[in-house]
């Protein structure tokens, strides 16, 4: 039986954790959608 | 040369595999012990590590595009121009991985060594690839030469030789960021309770990376054959212009 990481938001280290884990799924997730969206205006007209 | 629909599809399973290994991997992260020193923020190893090994990986994809390009350049030019998009798409991702990797290290930093920012060798060096690959993407942008793929693949050559200097940074000096986990003293190493949330988002990331790279090479190429287009359509009619 696997046990989830138990977050104490008081705390500044756990605050950290969570801001820097968000961070990267936002900015990795959020360029990913920028690049899509970019191939998908600039897709050749017929 | 494969068709691009082959191409697509291959391009849509790399990404569902890439997707499944990073929720395993996310959910081995939360899943996983607790560092018995650090307590949580320990965890961020997941994650911070795997940012700075694409950070020190991707650069060699943008050196054998920018090498490729020097080569081809005056030889087959459609061929160098697709090496060039490679480059410039392994470093954007590059910066990318690089930019996350600095600011997770300096939350981690703040909690364990009670500081944000230290110009110890590793991460000065660090930084200095990061600024090295911000003025890579800086000069293809704003370069008014016609010089500047030229430009910014010699410049990449000079950005890649920082990369060996981060890695050995921790082994070449004693630093305030600990030495290497791997490859390094006897006595570093893992807790084997830590190594699948470890490997599996190590792998999972560096999936991501190449997958990133494809897709932004994709991009690139696409923008260079519409400008190609334009460039064809103004040489044509000289009058619309």
């Amino acid at each position: 039986m696997t046990q989830m990481i138990h977050l104490d938001m008081s705390k500044m280290a756990d605050r950290h954790l969570v801001i820097a884990y968000a961070a990267i799924l936002i900015a990795q997730f959020g360029y990913a959608g920028w690049v899509a969206y970019n191939i998908k205006r600039n897709r050749p007209t017929p | 040369m494969p068709r691009p629909q082959t191409l697509r599809t291959l391009l849509r399973l790399w990404l569902a595999l890439t997707l499944i290994a990073l929720a395993i991997g996310l959910r081995l992260a939360i899943t996983a012990p607790v560092d018995a020193a650090q307590g949580n923020i320990g965890s961020m190893i997941y994650y911070h590590v795997p940012m700075q090994v694409g950070g020190l990986t991707f650069p060699f994809v943008n050196l054998l595009g920018s090498l490729a390009y020097l080569y081809y350049r005056s030889r087959d030019l459609e061929r160098a121009v697709a090496f060039d998009a490679l480059a410039v798409a392994a470093a954007e991702v590059t910066v990318l991985f690089l930019s996350v990797g600095i600011l997770s290290g300096m939350l981690w930093a703040k909690p364990v060594w009670g500081i944000w920012w230290t110009w110890d060798e590793r991460l000065t060096t660090c930084l200095l690839l990061w600024l090295l690959y911000v003025s890579y993407l800086l000069v293809r942008r704003f370069s008014a030469t016609g010089q500047r793929y030229t430009i910014s693949a010699v410049l990449s050559v000079f950005a890649a030789i920082d990369v060996p200097i981060v890695y050995m940074s921790t082994r070449w000096y004693r630093t305030q960021h600990p030495s290497p986990v791997f490859f390094g003293d006897p006595n570093a190493g893992l807790d084997p309770s830590m190594k699948p949330a470890f490997f599996s988002n190590f792998i999972a990331w560096l999936l991501w990376g190449f997958f990133l790279i494809a897709i932004r090479y994709t991009l690139e190429r696409r923008r260079q054959r519409t400008h190609h287009a334009a460039v064809q359509h103004a040489i044509a009619n000289p009058e619309a212009q």
